[in-house]
């Protein structure tokens, strides 16, 4: 009798145990992370890369609603969005230097502020450390038409290449350009 | 005259058409196998000591083992983009020692034991560009079985003085030791 009661609770033990493998396994995510890369062509070395959260549209409006004005945004879902510059890069006005960066914003309904932060591996906006920025940038917010996921492509436009965060009705371009030199031929 | 019009209008519906077409192929859709990421962290509040970033392919009916997973070729153990480890510090990857750094982690399935590669070409698309010269370690893991996952997976197990990196994806379990030095 006993040795039943042992075999039961050894195999509880195993089945407790069992599940708390489980859930080591995470489950698909709602918003999820994609990647983003500049390329000169398909086939040459990346000169930048971005890894965010793709999040979806569920209030009417999502900048001003979903996305508060005026407050910094984690810009993307989960992870904070992270950018990696493989050359030395001017981003908007300012130069940055070859590396990794977080991707922060302040939305508003004219301009945005757009944050590069060396505070890396973090989560969502919450661990945000102003001291850690590395540059920050004002781009004016343009419309067009909706998108119903927020993402982050690298567009042409007039011989100018430009990183776009798209939402909703919102345009963000951040101009680009890589050693003097515009990345005319992208 | 009627033709002119017709012309002008059929003209318009072209541009029209192009038009709408190039802005929706302006951005990507959700991919159908997303990215995710897997931190391994020593405890909740400690920098990362490993980062994976990888696809997740789904079975949908499928038999991971006919037409998902080959075996004995090489497999991008993911979806989409090669699948990208970094380790903050030097560690010991199945018996060898790698330096801290980002590596695409390749595999060999094999039935009993699969090989898994670090190698250092990195931001490739699948495993068509794999060159076996890029190769840091190479490491052998063992193959068990475990409840069903829909969609592939990866996670971290603490065992003891060392932590296993484990690929689940159907019943498999793939499990390789990784020591952070």
């Amino acid at each position: 009798m006993k040795k039943v009661y042992f075999a039961a609770v050894i195999f509880c033990v195993m089945f407790l145990t069992d599940k708390s493998i489980a859930q080591s396994f995470d489950h698909l995510d709602n918003n999820p992370i994609d990647i983003a890369y500049l390329r000169k062509s398909n086939i040459s070395k990346p000169l930048i890369k971005v890894i965010y959260g793709r999040p979806q549209k569920h209030e009417e409006n999502v900048f001003g609603d979903q996305i508060p004005y005026g407050e910094i945004w984690r810009t993307g879902a989960n992870e904070a969005t992270e950018v990696r510059f493989f050359n030395d890069m001017k981003f908007g006005n300012k130069l940055v230097k070859a590396g990794t960066y977080i991707l922060h914003t302040i939305p508003g309904e004219k301009e945005w502020t757009i944050i590069l932060n060396s505070n890396t591996d973090t989560w969502g906006a919450f661990f945000y450390d102003q001291s850690k920025d590395v540059l920050r940038i004002k781009v004016p917010a343009l419309k067009a038409k909706e998108l119903d996921i927020f993402s982050i492509a690298f567009k042409r436009s007039f011989k100018r290449t430009y990183m776009v965060l798209a939402w909703d009705s919102t345009r963000i371009n951040i101009p680009l350009e890589t050693q003097g030199e515009i990345l005319a031929e992208i | 005259m009627k033709k002119e019009i017709f012309n002008i209008a059929i003209t318009s519906c072209l541009i029209f058409l192009l038009n709408v077409q190039i802005q929706a192929q302006e951005f990507n859709e959700l991919d159908k196998s997303p990215h995710d990421i897997v931190y391994f962290r020593e405890n909740k509040i400690s920098p990362p000591s490993i980062k994976v970033l990888y696809g997740r392919p789904q079975i949908k009916g499928r038999d991971i083992n006919k037409n998902l997973i080959p075996n004995g070729k090489i497999w991008r153990v993911g979806a989409n983009e090669a699948t990208e480890v970094k380790f903050y510090t030097d560690v010991t990857f199945g018996g060898k020692k790698v330096k801290a750094g980002s590596y695409v982690l390749y595999a060999i399935p094999q039935e009993k034991e699969w090989i898994l590669i670090l190698n250092s070409n990195l931001d490739v698309w699948g495993s068509y560009e794999y060159e076996e010269k890029y190769d840091i370690a190479r490491a052998k893991a063992k193959v068990s079985k475990a409840e069903p996952l829909e969609a592939f997976t990866i996670g971290f197990k603490e065992k003891g003085n060392h932590v296993n990196m484990v690929l689940g994806w159907d019943t498999k379990r793939v499990t390789v030791p990784i020591r952070i030095n």
